[in-house]
């Protein structure tokens, strides 16, 4: 039966091939960002001395060690809280366990640079926390302050797919393995750890993406990471080919550790049988209960309870909210055009990567997630290099800006437009091809309609990246043009703590609305 | 037109397609005539699929070249695609649009001004006449079925093609649509092809099936021709239980172990080493206490039953019998043979 199920493999697209306005569509959206890196490329390799003394600098060595050092911290304590949340709110009769499901997961829709300025304006011998309780704590700053901003934004990523994978993985090996005499931790270590491997890769991936990537947290914290340096070469000197220089060697080490990740998820496969049974959860004695419970407190009072806590008593200090409608309607009009434009050009190229499988589509699929790892403070600067010098008008045009956008956050409208697609037979398709309609007619009257709904969830994830999108908008940004990230950013680096508050909160009010949608809408499914 | 004069509908001449290693269709050639039903029949594996979704245009072959009505579809430089073939589909799971309503869905083939009329028109002649605002998924599954086939047959193509049409309803409405497809494909003067490896769902409904094997048509013949004249042992193990006995042929008559038998007109030259098929329902038994043979088991299926006997030389054979005389295991029964079919010994086709 391998043969048949060969042939039947292959009746996924109609053996035609792809029409060109379709590639031509999907390859638009690769140019925004590829065209300006080749670009920034040449000008690095024909850069002269300034870049050849920029790379040998010390302080080339220097900001990829911090870097290097905060990426594995972070890693490290974002993949241990995650994986241990995750157990507890899916291995255990814990107390209040689906609140906990909600709750850890929260943290999720707080931008970094907003934890960072709360945990700076909580912590220190003025902060909140001395003042609200009369304890002195250290101050937020540096290594440790990027480290805990960066831990408490990027561990819901490897909760979620760890809590995703231990909901999967079948509990009768866990059952047997207890009835053999194991220890839960000698259970967790031998038998849990080993099988949630390859999807904490992946979580802690995006982690390690997201650490390399981050300016925000890094420039409030004042920690010397290359994105902040890079940005700080950009705005104070008039050579920009050091700024490109390091850009080039931070997307290097994106691309590495990318690459790794999936040199090592090709090794490690396995094959976990879905055998739901009915199972009984870990019991905990009276103090671990205890002490899981408290573990979660402090989680989620670090993570949310410090940050809404500070953004509030901060509001309430300024004794009024300062309302920027010009960075509402700027940050609304930014993330709806690139939501659009990415749902729009999400279609055929959904069409291509799930009908049309073939090496080149595999090529362009990699390549719109490349685009989506490469870290936003290197995309901001080739483009401007890039559009400054050859685009003229485009250059800080709200057009330009939005094409970046949406090339960036493609791989998320790309991500659901094809997981809706795949529910999609294929036979639809054929059946309005035999019945006479041409390839652009099936898409719009059969296609379209059935996926529009699957395509508008990846929209509205490309529409909350976008708002809370920071270093982008900071090299892009027309003249005049605000956005709530950057008001919050501007504030928060001038220290007007105050004038920070309210954009952040409103930023958190707008981003929890469509990502409440989207969570109910998932589990409805 | 086709040599002897009559229409033809699909026209397949040395059509190869392969996927990689494995070759789905090596040198298939398919003549169906204008008007009739054919069923195409094979194991999985066989190709059979990969043929009807060549025809329908959905994949293009390696080799060959595919007419219909007359007209060239397929060849070395030439590939019409599937909306321009008229042909109508109707798909294993029937790939009714979702989000269209019956209605909707029949209409979706077809243009101009009397839309309504030709939908009304063929919702009638499938027997749901008054469904038409119904969506998909309200239907059921013999429904589903027939509005898959009112959807193919609106736009009047030159063929409909049908892909396991009945594979996914349950055993008892089973005959009941296979009926009534027929019937709407014979009132409707269409052709039609369907593929199945049922050996009795083709035979019931059609006209002429066409056996597959290996990606090529090894027989193509009139049902009851069929299984009375299968071209090989292969076709005619396939086609229902069977025994095989050697036989030697001479002087218009074949000699076998089981008793000497006429050898058909067509054979009558014939001498030499043969094998001889033989039926089930060829297979007299009589209860008797000094027969050569002794019942071994037996199934009973009400109209009929299937009796395996032992004969004393240590040969076995099955008889299909009505529903009496009452045989049970252990019983001595006497053999008759009725009618046997002869084979010549053909290299590498040997049972």
């Amino acid at each position: 039966m391998i043969t048949a199920s060969r042939v039947r493999g292959r009746r996924g697209s109609i053996t035609t091939s792809a029409p060109l306005w379709m590639w031509l569509i999907a390859g638009a959206a690769l140019v925004p960002v590829f065209v300006p890196f080749a670009a920034m490329l040449v000008r690095v390799a024909t850069g002269g001395s300034s870049a050849v003394a920029t790379f040998w600098s010390t302080r080339t060595a220097e900001l990829l060690g911090n870097t290097l050092a905060l990426t594995t911290a972070v890693v490290a304590s974002a993949s241990g809280i995650g994986i241990g949340a995750a157990w507890l709110t899916t291995r255990t009769q814990l107390w209040g366990r689906r609140v906990w499901t909600v709750v850890v997961a929260l943290p999720l829709v707080i931008p970094s640079y907003v934890v960072a300025l709360a945990l700076r304006s909580a912590f220190g011998d003025n902060g909140l926390i001395a003042d609200a309780t009369g304890i002195a704590v250290p101050r937020a700053g540096g290594f440790w302050g990027a480290w805990l901003a960066l831990t408490i934004a990027t561990y819901p990523f490897v909760y979620l797919v760890a809590a995703a994978a231990l909901r999967r993985i079948g509990r009768a090996q866990e059952d047997a393995a207890r009835g053999l005499g194991a220890s839960p931790w000698r259970v967790f270590r031998t038998i849990v750890l080993p099988q949630l491997r390859p999807s904490v890769a992946a979580g802690a991936l995006l982690v390690a993406l997201y650490t390399l990537s981050d300016f925000g947290a890094v420039s409030l914290m004042r920690f010397d990471a290359f994105t902040r340096v890079i940005y700080a070469q950009y705005a104070g000197r008039l050579d920009r080919t050091p700024a490109a220089v390091l850009a080039v060697v931070l997307v290097a080490v994106a691309l590495t550790v990318l690459w790794a990740e999936e040199r090592s998820r090709s090794r490690a496969s396995y094959a976990t049988p879905h055998v739901p049974s009915p199972s009984l959860s870990v019991p905990l004695t009276g103090r671990q209960t205890a002490a899981a419970t408290a573990a979660l407190i402090v989680l989620a009072l670090f993570a949310l309870g410090i940050p809404i806590a500070a953004l509030l008593s901060w509001l309430a200090r300024e004794g009024r909210a300062i309302i920027d409608w010009g960075a509402i309607a700027g940050s609304l009009t930014g993330a709806t055009l690139a939501g659009a434009v990415a749902f729009v050009a999400a279609i055929p190229t959904s069409v291509l990567v799930v009908r049309h499988v073939s090496r080149r589509t595999a090529w362009l699929e990699r390549s719109i997630y490349v685009m989506f790892a490469l870290p936003h403070i290197t995309v901001g600067l080739a483009v401007v290099f890039f559009a400054s010098r050859y685009l003229g008008g485009l250059y800080q045009s709200l057009a330009l800006m939005v094409v970046v956008y949406a090339s960036v956050f493609f791989a998320e409208a790309l991500g659901a437009g094809k997981a809706a697609l795949l529910q999609v037979d294929p036979s639809l398709e054929e059946a309005s091809r035999g019945l006479g309609r041409g390839p652009l007619a099936t898409l719009s009257r059969v296609t379209v309609p059935l996926i529009w709904k699957g395509l508008l969830a990846g929209a509205v994830l490309v529409f909350l990246t976008t708002m809370k999108e920071l270093p982008i908008t900071l090299l892009l940004r027309p003249t005049g043009f605000d956005t709530l990230a950057v008001d919050v950013w501007s504030a928060a680096d001038d220290l007007l703590y105050s004038r920070a508050a309210a954009p952040a909160l409103l930023l958190l009010a707008v981003s929890a609305v469509p990502m409440y949608v989207l969570t109910t809408r998932t589990d409805e499914r | 037109m086709n040599a002897d004069g009559t229409d033809l509908a699909i026209r397949c001449a040395g059509v190869a397609k392969r996927y990689g290693s494995l070759t789905a269709l090596a040198a298939f050639d398919l003549e169906v005539p204008a008007g009739s039903i054919l069923g195409l029949l094979g194991p999985s594996g066989s190709g059979k699929t990969t043929a009807l979704r060549i025809v329908a245009g959905f994949e293009q072959p390696d080799a060959g070249t595919v007419d219909i009505a007359g007209r060239r579809m397929v060849d070395d430089r030439l590939m019409v695609p599937p909306e321009d073939r008229k042909v109508g589909m109707v798909f294993q799971e029937y790939a009714l649009f979702p989000h269209l309503s019956v209605a909707a869905n029949v209409a979706y083939g077809l243009d101009g001004r009397d839309r309504r009329g030709r939908v009304d028109e063929v919702l009638d002649l499938v027997g749901l006449g008054d469904a038409g605002h119904r969506m998909p998924h309200e239907l059921s599954g013999g429904e589903q079925q027939r509005v898959a086939l009112a959807r193919a047959l609106a736009p009047e193509p030159h063929v409909i093609l049908l892909d396991e049409p009945f594979s996914n309803l349950d055993a008892p409405r089973r005959d009941r649509v296979r009926r009534e497809v027929r019937a709407i494909l014979v009132e409707a003067r269409t052709t039609a092809v369907f593929v199945t490896h049922d050996q009795e769902e083709a035979m019931a409904m059609s006209d002429a099936v066409a056996v597959m094997r290996d990606g090529r048509v090894v027989q193509i013949a009139e049902p009851s021709e069929l299984y009375r004249r299968p071209g090989d042992c292969w076709v005619a193990r396939f086609l229902g239980e069977a025994e095989f006995v050697d036989g030697i042929a001479a002087d218009g008559r074949v000699e076998t172990p089981l008793g000497t038998f006429p050898l058909e007109a067509d054979l009558a030259g014939l001498s030499g080493n043969v094998e001889v098929m033989i039926r089930p329902e060829s297979v007299g038994l009589r209860p008797d206490p000094n027969g050569t043979a002794r019942v071994a088991a037996r199934e009973f299926y009400g109209h009929d039953q299937l009796v395996l006997v032992h004969l004393d030389g240590g040969r076995r054979l099955l008889s299909r019998l009505g529903p009496s005389p009452s045989l049970l295991p252990g019983d001595r029964v006497s053999v008759s043979i009725r009618e046997v079919v002869t084979f010549p010994v053909t290299e590498g086709h040997r049972h």
